[in-house]
């Protein structure tokens, strides 16, 4: 039964919560909250700020749910709030000094040679299945999908992160669907130059 | 399909995007351009690298999200607070303030007015006496007027009793066949009955019983006539009260000087010019002495006049009267006397 519930749809979830089955929307936060805690954590480069976004992203879910029409995807409209959140905090962060990814993690107490902030994330629970690159090479990926332009990466984070099909992502970021996918292969393209150094390694991956 | 088709479905068919006839069409074109097939294979092991590490979120994250998701959806709520919202702008308006104003008022009236008729009910009666006039006990009725019959072929016989019973119309206020006008009782007295057309006679009797010993019992208003029963019991009673009956204090004298008046006028220009003086003063001082003093010269005048039926009238009113019972008595000889004379041959 509970499998049956688990394989269910979003937007059948989502109508479950609406008639007021709490399960429901605990199933759609497990689901939900890792791709969308790891799109904040690119989005945002901030543990803290990420998880304020995941939390607020589903507080509003549940605050509006009876505003969801099933007609509608559910993904898109979650990462649409998670969006304008991580816009939020975006504006806030711009407002005072934050660490990029790259930085030292404690650059003010002399530790200027630890693990930067993309190092420790990427180490901390990296899924080793999903990833056999070696720790430079993730390092470059992250501080190069940090460099992408913000139209670019979060197309880019919303496809590989999220698996958020174009159409999908056309509708969370507000823009047409080809546009979306001419900004993914430009994103591509500057990785590709970024990480062209291990090229050959990935050729030999296939 | 051309290089310029393959660029413009590339990252479809780099994400599985693309539909199997396309996505056949383009491998076909990818195998045999190399210019695509770099391309291609570029964006394929850039795609393959990029693999950004999922990290996982705080494993308290989940419970704190469900915690905060715990409270019930807000949104049934909203539109409650909607609902009410709009309903209280509504009900805000000046339109729906007058309506209310006016409703209220309404409300009030009806109360108002259902609380008066609870108060007096539609059988009560309202009876208004003039001020300083005294309530004395019934009027003793004759045994004759016990009759309706009798009382309705000679008029005469009832006594000078108007009675303001409980007739849904002001009833005649006449003195049955005397010259005491109806009007001159209509300022005095103002009885205003709501009853039944036909009342009852416990009704005729329990008016007679509230009423003023002024208000005349009047022939013409049988109604108001009290059965025989009840009307013959309660004269014993009233007799007893009208011995005892205190002389109004407030118009004792007047009275006393409405009488020497009446019969100073009676001295000097007769009985028919001072008869309806002393009814006048009989209604105003009745049961007092002077009342009864006025009733028994009225009496006598009458008889003096010839119009016995009046002096009979009064002179068994005063049957009823213990002090002037006597001179009632032999009043009413006199008048026997006199009636018996010419039925002789």
């Amino acid at each position: 039964m509970s499998e049956h519930r688990s394989d269910a749809g979003d937007e059948a979830l989502m109508a479950r919560f609406q008639s007021g089955d709490r399960g429901a929307f605990a199933l759609l936060v497990r689901r939900h909250q890792r791709p969308l805690y790891n799109f904040a954590l690119r989005h945002l480069a901030s543990s803290v700020a990420a998880e304020e976004v995941v939390q607020d992203a589903f507080l509003r879910v549940v605050q509006s749910a009876s505003d969801f029409r099933q007609t509608s995807r559910f993904t898109a409209w979650l990462y649409t709030i998670a969006r304008n959140l991580c816009i939020d905090a975006l504006r806030k962060k711009a407002q005072r000094p934050h660490r990029s990814l790259d930085e030292p993690a404690s650059p003010n107490e002399g530790d200027a040679h630890g693990p930067s902030l993309a190092e420790r994330t990427a180490d901390r629970s990296a899924n080793v299945e999903r990833s056999a690159l070696s720790l430079q090479m993730r390092a470059r990926l992250l501080l190069a999908v940090d460099q992408l332009p913000d139209d670019q990466r979060e197309v880019f984070l919303l496809r590989e992160l999220s698996d958020l099909p174009f159409k999908e992502i056309a509708v969370v970021v507000g823009a047409p669907e080809n546009t979306v996918k001419s900004r993914m292969r430009y994103a591509l393209e500057r990785l590709q130059a970024a990480l062209s150094e291990f090229e050959e390694y990935a050729r030999a991956l296939r | 399909m051309d290089c310029d088709k393959v660029e413009s479905a590339i990252i479809d068919e780099l994400y599985g995007e693309l539909d199997e006839v396309t996505s056949a069409a383009v491998k076909r074109h990818v195998a045999g351009c190399s210019r695509c097939t770099t391309l291609l294979s570029g964006l394929r092991a850039t795609r393959r690298i990029a693999v950004l590490p999922l990290v996982d979120p705080p494993p308290d994250l989940e419970r704190r999200i469900l915690a905060a998701g715990t409270d019930p959806p807000i949104a049934p709520v909203r539109r409650i607070s909607r609902v009410v919202s709009a309903a209280g702008s509504w009900a805000m308006r000046p339109q729906s303030a007058m309506a209310a104003v006016f409703l209220v008022m309404l409300g009030a009236s009806v109360l108002l007015l259902r609380g008066r008729s609870s108060r007096a009910p539609a059988s009560a009666e309202m009876i208004v006496t003039e001020k300083g006039t005294p309530a004395p006990a019934a009027v003793a009725l004759p045994a004759s007027a016990a009759q309706p019959s009798e009382r309705a072929a000679a008029p005469a016989a009832t006594p000078p009793t108007v009675a303001r019973t409980t007739a849904p119309k002001v009833l005649p206020q006449t003195v049955a066949g005397g010259p005491l006008e109806p009007g001159s009782l209509a300022g005095r007295d103002r009885a205003m009955a709501k009853a039944p057309a036909t009342p009852k006679p416990e009704e005729g009797a329990d008016s007679l019983r509230t009423e003023s010993a002024s208000n005349f019992a009047g022939a013409p208003a049988p109604a108001a006539a009290p059965p025989a029963g009840r009307g013959a019991a309660r004269p014993a009673k009233n007799a007893d009260d009208l011995d005892t009956a205190a002389e109004p204090s407030g118009g004792s004298s007047a009275s006393s000087n409405g009488l020497a008046a009446a019969i100073a006028l009676r001295d000097s220009q007769g009985c028919r010019a001072a008869v309806s003086r002393f009814d006048e003063v009989a209604q105003h001082a009745a049961g007092s002495s002077s009342g009864w003093e006025a009733l028994l010269q009225s009496a006598r005048c009458y008889r003096s006049l010839g119009d016995a039926p009046n002096a009979r009238a009064r002179l068994t009113t005063l049957l009823g009267v213990a002090q002037f019972r006597d001179r009632a008595r032999s009043e009413l000889e006199v008048l026997d006397r006199a009636a018996a004379i010419p039925s002789q041959p």
